[in-house]
C-alpha cells in the first residue's frame, strides 16, 4: 500500500476521536495523535484496535509503545504488512 | 514525583467501549482482568484501573523526563484496599513502585499517584473545566513561592511535560493537571520543594 493510501485511510480511523478539530484539517504525517489532535488515551487504543482491523494486522505492544504520529502509523503498518 | 487521572465515567461510557474485542488484552495483565471479570461493577474497576496506569504514569514520566509511550501492559496494578468511594493500590512500572489513592463516585473516578519519597500531597477536583484546576493551582503556587503574578508562567518542556517558571527560570515542577469530561483535578506536592524539586 502506498502512504498516500494508508494515510488516507488513517484520517477517516483517527477522524470521530478528534478533539482538536483545527489540527485536524491539517492531518498529515507529522500530526501527533495526542499533542495536535488532543485524543484521549482510552481513544488511542480504539485507533490501534481500528487500525489492526482496518489493516488486517496485529500489533505488537512493542510497536505500540511508539504509535504517537500518523508517520509512526505509518511505519509500523508497512512494516506489518510486509511480515504477512 | 506525582502524577493524577480523572475519569468523566459518563463521558467514559459515552466515548469508549471497553468491551469491544481486544481492547482489555491491550490495556490490563491477566491478573488485572481477573479484577475486572470478578468486579460487581466492571465498568468501575476499568476505569479505577486505568486511571492509577494513567496518573502512575504521569509520576513516572515526571520522574524519568520521558515523552508519552503507549503501553498500558508497563504499568501494573495491585488494589490492596477498596471500600466504599475510596481505593488505594500500588501501580509497578519496570522496578518502580507508586502508591495510588482513588476516589471513586457515581460520577467520576479520580487517582492521585506518587512515588514513595514524596509526602503532603494535596488534591483538588472540580465539577468545571480543566481552566478552573489550573487557576486554582496558580493561585497555590503563587502564594506558596510569593512570586509577582506577571512573572509565574505555566509552560511545558520539550516532553510535553508542565512546570511553573518564575522570570523564565525554572520554578516548580511537582504537580500534576487532569481533565476529563466535566472534571478537573489538580494535586501538588509543596513539602522541600526548594531544595530537591528537580531530582524528586
Amino acid at each position: 500500500m502506498e502512504t498516500k493510501e494508508i494515510i488516507y485511510c488513517l484520517k477517516k480511523i483517527v477522524k470521530p476521536y478528534v478533539q482538536n478539530d483545527m489540527a485536524f484539517q491539517d492531518f498529515g504525517k507529522d500530526t501527533d495523535f495526542i499533542k495536535d489532535l488532543e485524543i484521549n488515551s482510552a481513544n488511542l487504543v480504539d485507533i490501534v484496535l481500528d487500525v489492526e482491523d482496518e489493516f488486517n494486522i496485529a500489533i505488537d505492544n512493542d510497536s505500540m509503545d511508539n504509535m504517537l504520529t500518523v508517520e509512526d502509523a505509518v511505519k509500523i503498518i508497512k512494516n506489518k504488512q510486509q511480515e504477512a | 514525583m506525582i502524577g493524577n487521572d480523572v475519569v468523566d465515567l459518563c463521558l467514559a461510557a459515552r466515548e469508549s467501549n471497553w468491551r469491544r474485542i481486544g481492547f482489555l488484552e491491550k490495556v490490563f495483565s491477566e491478573a488485572e482482568q481477573e479484577i475486572i471479570t470478578s468486579s460487581e461493577n466492571q465498568s468501575l474497576a476499568v476505569w479505577l484501573l486505568w486511571s492509577m496506569k494513567e496518573a502512575a504514569y504521569k509520576a513516572h514520566q515526571r520522574k524519568f523526563h520521558l515523552t508519552r509511550r503507549l503501553n498500558w501492559l508497563v504499568q501494573q496494578c495491585e488494589i490492596l484496599h477498596k471500600e466504599q468511594g475510596k481505593a488505594s493500590g500500588i501501580v509497578k512500572i519496570n522496578d518502580n513502585i507508586y502508591k495510588t489513592t482513588s476516589v471513586v463516585s457515581l460520577e467520576y473516578i479520580y487517582t492521585s499517584a506518587q512515588s514513595a519519597n514524596i509526602s503532603g500531597v494535596k488534591n483538588a477536583i472540580f465539577k468545571a473545566p480543566s481552566s478552573e484546576a489550573k487557576n486554582q493551582l496558580f493561585q497555590e503556587v503563587l502564594e506558596y513561592f510569593k512570586v509577582p503574578c506577571n512573572e509565574l508562567k505555566l509552560k511545558k518542556d520539550e516532553q510535553g511535560l508542565p512546570f511553573f517558571s518564575s522570570n523564565d527560570s525554572f520554578l516548580f515542577n511537582r504537580f500534576s493537571l487532569s481533565g476529563h469530561g466535566r472534571f478537573s483535578a489538580y494535586n501538588l506536592s509543596l513539602i522541600n520543594c526548594e531544595t530537591s524539586v528537580k531530582h524528586s
